[in-house]
């Protein structure tokens, strides 16, 4: 650690700086979400203080491999499980100190979820326009505008010529395409996907997020995917990584217009700095240096400097 | 922003048949579990709603059989009154006897007289002794007593003479001073009659009033004048045993009375109707008549309905104008009626508490198949619920709709089966049947409710967890299994020392105690419990037995049996209570219907018996052979004997003294067979028979003699006056025809003889052998010989137990009782089957696209099924036959049996084993089915919903 910058000055800047309240405009605020299971004996610790942060109308990826806590993170925003400890707001709605009565309304009305499984989406004995008009059955809307808004819907996700059909005249990514309206049917502020393209084919994955992108771009809905499938990430402009039950990373997309009119593609990934100052480093950097357990911290002028604790021996000068 | 109100953006309440109508659109896809539920609902209406009609049948039939049964005297109405009832116009002179007598009826309660026809009336004179002619004794005295009978004609033939008639005629009085005139009357009497008070036709009698008789006791007698008598006709009736006699023979036969001094002869004689203006002051005063009405029970008019208002009813009747120190000249009523209505009652409660085991088993098998239904749907239905809980279901919602499932579904199938079981029954109505069909109906839905409620409340986040394969036993499952235990135990206890019916302060049965009617239900939830949790040991143990096997199929039927004993484990306690119920009845049935035979046996101790009845001995014309058909006759008395002590053994027992080749041949190859040892079968001679030295061969219960006795020793017993010496040859636990409860001994006749050849010995029963068809001809040769010879045919009353509508209702009620629930057990493995096929169906198909075969699959179903199903029965058999053997002794049994024998439990594992094999068969037809079912479905179907 260097002294030649005055910390104490530095502080006090910090200090004299107004900060805004954290994830204050977000849509979806996580804040050291923590969530253990229990399994008979054994305690999983499924969300390890994860941080998060969506804005309104955002579409993001959450990517990460199996048991990073992706899943676990769906169902908490979902309201289908109650985290252990953190801060988890969602459309201003505390998950933590919601009755049962609360979070059933809030599953009703906040909060639309899409699933993998089309058996977890839609109820087969009713036909496309039943399932869709189920949730607003649910919140009490009447007969006449359910009607009129579960077609709407599925005109908005292509399926007007599909409307009794029941889910087993229907192919997968027409069901899926349902399970999406069906989300939309109460017009929530947040919609969750939980691996929607994780049976399809690459092209019909390609009109799933197609009809993602309109719910969110028309209809301003916050959308949540939550994918393994590294083509997902392409398809939007804010990938978040978890690993071990953390933010790790977040890759942002942008398009950016080269010097002959081209349109390209320019991703940058981000480590993500939680609340505490807590930063994962990517596990090639790790691996590359070599660093294990502490490392030396630099503070220059505009970067922090992170070295390993000893240092490293070239190979092949020996130096 | 904690707890941030969320505003309920459409009404208060969402429009709850606007979800309900949604949510049960999912019956369109559930057409095999819409089906199970109206079978269920159906078939267990039809058994709940049957039950109190058939009891109602039962009641009514043996109301009316305790009353056909009785005699005519006991079941009857007679009231009777001393009185001078004023003769009516010369057209109707007893008209107002017989207004009088509809007068007394009209004053019954209006229960009484639901039952009772109109009366039947007799009119009496006073007794009168016969003047005797001082020079010309008599050798008995004699008494007449005149009678008119109300359509007496109907029922008697002339065979001499003439009815008797008004004659308007005196005769002087022999000897009377001053000179005196009687008024002759013209009477007839019965050919017996007349052939005991030795009187023809055409004969005079003088006839004074008894001076003892209590109507003419407070009159001076010197003012009571002598009446005379003519024999105009002879008559015989025609059928002593007629309803109309209500069992008074006098008009048949005169009664003689031997005081030990002289013997006294009664008889009664018809009087002219138009005589009875003049009769009761024929003798110079106005004499009382004794009047009677008989009003005759018409047992067609009995329902057991109307029994607590009947028994009240006569109750007040025998209070009002019971016989007893009354004042003749009041109203008196005799009937034996409310007797045989307090022993209806009592075996009637006795029945509904033995039967009210059965219908709490079947309560408890029906409800357990219920459950098991709606356990199983509410399986099937988990990830549908899920979703809807995801949507924004709430609890209400899903409950609702369930409720309104339930009672669209189950309550127009249990009315229609409640109509249909009472067009089938067709007895009489019953609240508590069509109480039953909806409750049937209630129950089906509350129990669809409780099994969706873990689904429609718990939190999501463990639902989503999935089935957790649970290895721990929750604290609360845990108390409340110990519970039922620990109350199982406790009944039994309770029904083993105070009996089904428990106790009241009479010691009468008055109600069922229904806590311990439920005792073998309780029973078999308790080991029930127990089995499902350790039946699945052993099949662990099985799958890593057969994990050493090259063989698939076993170990992984056995380790999903073992891992997933939830799947089997409500088919398991279904199956279990329906064989134990099944079972526990069949013991019951053939310990009731084998005990019966044999009590029967026990008691008359050969195809009929003859004995003496209230003369003590039989007379020696009594010969049973010369009956038809009889092919074996053995003597025999029967007397109290006591040991005399100066040898081992004391005290008194039964002894019995009969000839044993012929018993022999009497009882050979019946269940009364006397296997009469060597021994006895002997011809002892020499003349010092019943010494010490030539004592003579006895078989004795263990109880004779105070215990003390064995083969081999001998004993001294007072046999005719004389001490007589005998021998144990035998020692027997019991003895046909002779009583078990009673210390016996049996010794052969010819040697009694032999050792009294100057003293005649009269038997006092004769045992007999013949088929049941000679049965009137012997009564009848009997009676012509001795009127004091009694028969008791052995098949007769048998059939008077067995065929008791009570009594067989016992025995039918368990029967049906046996079936229905064996029917359940098939029925809950054939629903259970079918309502996870479509799950089974799609493991099957997974393990099918990693190479399962046909065969193997269907290898595969057999190992899942067969350790849950043999488990259930084997522990069901065997639970309801130690239920049977713990139950048996509080239950009284001995009521359904008849006297005779104590009760011993019978098992007919000939038809247990027939029981068990005719559920195999349903269990194993419905298994097949579901296998044949499966095979239909492709895989691709199955596997692929959804996808093209």
């Amino acid at each position: 650690m260097t002294d030649t910058l005055d910390f104490r000055s530095m502080a006090e800047r910090a200090a004299r700086a107004e900060r805004p309240q954290f994830g204050g405009g977000s849509q979806i605020i996580c804040d050291n979400l923590v969530k253990i299971y229990k399994i008979a004996d054994l305690e999983v610790v499924a969300l390890q203080g994860l941080d998060l942060l969506v804005a309104p109308g955002e579409l993001i990826a959450i990517v990460g491999a199996s048991g990073s806590g992706k899943s676990t993170l769906l169902n908490i925003l979902g309201g289908l499980d109650v985290p252990s400890a953190g801060r988890a707001i969602v459309a201003g709605y505390d998950l933590l100190n919601m009755d049962q009565q609360e979070r059933t309304r809030y599953r009703r009305q906040v909060i639309g979820f899409v699933w993998q499984q089309t058996a977890r989406n839609l109820l087969p004995y009713l036909n496309a326009r039943e399932n869709v008009e189920l949730p607003m059955i649910l919140d009490g809307m009447p007969s006449g505008l359910r009607r009129e808004r579960a077609l709407e819907l599925l005109t908005l996700v292509g399926l007007a010529d599909r409307t009794d059909h029941r889910p087993d005249r229907l192919s997968g990514g027409e069901q899926q395409r349902v399970a999406i309206a069906v989300a939309l049917a109460n017009a929530p502020a947040v919609l969750l996907a939980d691996e929607p393209t994780g049976e399809l084919d690459t092209a019909t994955s390609t009109q799933i997020f197609e009809v993602l992108r309109s719910a969110s771009s028309q209809l301003g809905v916050t959308v949540v995917v939550v994918t393994h499938d590294p083509l997902v990430s392409t398809q939007v402009n804010r990938t978040i990584a978890i690993r071990d039950g953390r933010t790790s990373s977040e890759t942002l997309r942008r398009i950016a217009v080269g010097d002959e009119g081209e349109h390209e593609v320019i991703a940058e990934e981000y480590a993500v700095l939680d609340r505490a100052g807590r930063l994962q480093l990517p596990r090639d950097y790790v691996d590359a240096l070599e660093l294990e357990r502490r490392v030396r911290l630099e503070l220059e002028a505009d970067h922090i400097g992170v070295w390993p604790d000893q240092p490293r021996t070239d190979p092949e000068s020996g130096s | 922003m904690a707890g941030a109100d969320i505003p309920a953006r459409r009404s208060s309440s969402a429009p709850f048949f606007g979800v309900a109508a949604a949510l049960l659109r999912r019956l369109r896809g559930e057409r095999e579990l819409v089906l199970v539920i109206i079978a269920a609902v159906i078939l267990t209406t039809i058994v709940f709603a049957a039950i109190p009609l058939l009891f109602n049948r039962m009641a009514d039939d043996g109301m009316r059989y305790a009353i056909d049964n009785a005699s005519p005297i006991s079941r009857n109405l007679i009231a009777r009154q001393v009185a001078s009832i004023p003769a009516g116009s010369p057209e109707e002179v007893l008209g107002p006897v017989d207004d009088a007598g509809r007068e007394f009826r009209s004053s019954l309660a209006p229960s009484i007289q639901q039952i009772i026809g109109e009366p039947s009336y007799i009119v009496d004179t006073t007794r009168y002794a016969v003047v005797e002619n001082p020079e010309h004794p008599f050798p008995f005295p004699r008494f007449v007593t005149l009678r008119y009978q109300q359509d007496v004609d109907q029922h008697l033939t002339l065979v001499e003479g003439a009815m008797p008639q008004v004659v308007d005629e005196i005769v002087p009085i022999p000897g009377a001073d001053p000179p005196t005139e009687a008024p002759v009357f013209e009477i007839a009497i019965s050919t017996e009659t007349a052939r005991q008070i030795q009187v023809a036709v055409g004969d005079s009698l003088l006839l004074r009033p008894a001076a003892d008789d209590p109507l003419v006791r407070q009159i001076p007698y010197n003012q009571i004048r002598p009446i005379a008598v003519r024999i105009s006709g002879l008559f015989e009736v025609n059928d002593v045993d007629e309803e109309y006699w209500v069992s008074d023979t006098r008009l048949n036969r005169a009664v003689e009375f031997d005081d030990g001094m002289v013997v006294q002869v009664f008889a009664t004689a018809l009087f002219a109707p138009d005589a009875y203006p003049t009769l009761g002051g024929g003798s110079g005063i106005s004499l009382p008549f004794q009047y009677y009405w008989r009003y005759f029970v018409d047992s067609a008019k009995l329902d057991a309905g109307n029994f607590e208002a009947l028994t009240a009813d006569m109750r007040r009747l025998d209070a009002q104008y019971g016989v007893v120190f009354t004042d003749p000249t009041k109203m008196a009523v005799t009937t034996g009626l409310s007797r045989i209505l307090r022993d209806y009652s009592s075996q009637r409660n006795l029945t509904r508490a033995i039967l009210s085991l059965m219908t709490v088993g079947l309560i408890g098998v029906g409800g357990a198949v219920l459950a098991l239904v709606a356990g199983i749907a509410a399986d099937r239905r988990r990830d549908s619920l899920l979703l809807i809980r995801g949507r924004g279901g709430s609890a209400p919602q899903i409950l609702g709709s369930l409720l309104v499932e339930g009672l669209l579904i189950s309550l127009p199938c249990a009315v229609v089966a409640y109509l249909l079981t009472s067009l089938l029954v067709g007895s009489r109505n019953s609240i508590w049947s069509f109480a039953a069909a909806i409750g049937v109906a209630l129950a089906m839905t509350l129990l669809l409710l409780v099994a969706h409620a873990g689904f429609a409340r718990r939190p999501l986040g463990e639902l989503e967890q999935g089935e957790v394969a649970i290895e721990r036993v929750g604290v609360r499952r845990l108390v409340i299994e110990v519970l039922v235990v620990a109350l199982a135990l406790v009944g039994v206890y309770l029904v083993r020392r105070r009996g089904i019916a428990g106790s009241s302060a009479t010691d009468e049965i008055s109600s069922m105690d229904p806590w311990l009617a439920a005792v073998p239900v309780l029973l078999g939830l308790a080991v029930g419990l127990l089995i499902v949790r350790i039946y699945p040991l052993p099949v662990r143990l099985f799958g890593w037995l057969s994990s050493l096997r090259r063989d698939l199929v076993p170990v992984l039927g056995f380790r999903r049996t073992s891992r997933q004993p939830g799947a089997t484990s409500l088919p398991v306690l279904v199956l279990l209570l329906s064989l134990a119920v099944s079972s526990f009845a069949m013991v019951l049935t053939t310990t009731i219907s084998r005990g019966q035979i044999a009590a029967s046996w026990q008691q008359v101790g050969a195809d009929y018996r003859v004995t003496s009845g209230e003369t003590g001995s039989l007379y020696s014309l009594v010969d049973p052979s010369k009956a038809e058909g009889v092919e074996a006759v053995a003597k025999a008395v029967i007397s109290n004997a006591i040991f005399s002590g100066r040898v081992p053994g004391s005290g008194v027992a039964q002894l019995m003294l009969v000839e044993p080749a012929r018993l022999q041949d009497v009882t050979a190859g019946t269940p009364a067979d006397s296997h009469m040892p060597d021994e006895m079968m002997r011809e002892q001679t020499g003349t010092d028979i019943g010494q010490p030295t030539n004592p003579i061969p006895a078989i004795i219960s263990p109880s004779a003699g105070s215990g003390r006795l064995s083969v081999g020793d001998t004993f001294a017993m007072t046999v005719l006056s004389r001490e007589m010496t005998f021998v144990v040859v035998e020692v027997r636990n019991r003895f046909s025809g002779l009583p078990v409860d009673r210390a016996f001994v049996v010794a052969p006749l010819p040697s009694i003889a032999a050792a009294n050849p100057s003293r005649p010995i009269r038997s006092t029963d004769m045992f007999v052998r013949g088929p049941r068809e000679i049965e009137t001809n012997l009564d009848a040769t009997l009676r012509s010989q001795s009127q004091g010879a009694v028969l008791i045919s052995r098949a007769a009353l048998y059939e008077a137990v067995h065929d008791a509508p009570l009594i067989a209702g016992v025995a039918t009620g368990f029967r049906l009782g046996l079936v229905v629930t064996a029917l359940y057990a098939g029925v809950a493995v054939a629903f259970a089957m079918l309502l996870r096929g479509k799950a089974r169906a799609r493991d099957q198909a997974y393990l099918r696209t990693l190479g399962l075969s046909r065969e193997q699959s269907l290898g595969l179903t057999i190992v899942e099924q067969a350790p849950g199903i043999i488990v259930g029965i084997a522990a069901g058999v065997g639970l309801g036959v130690a239920a049977a053997w713990l139950i048996a002794p509080g239950l009284d049994l001995i009521a359904f049996i008849g006297p005779g024998l104590p009760v011993e439990l019978q098992i007919d594992w000939p038809a247990i084993i027939l029981l068990v094999v005719v559920v195999l068969i349903v269990t194993t037809v419905a298994i097949l089915l579901t296998i044949r079912f499966a095979r239909k479905i492709s895989l691709g179907e199955v596997l692929r919903l959804g996808d093209r």
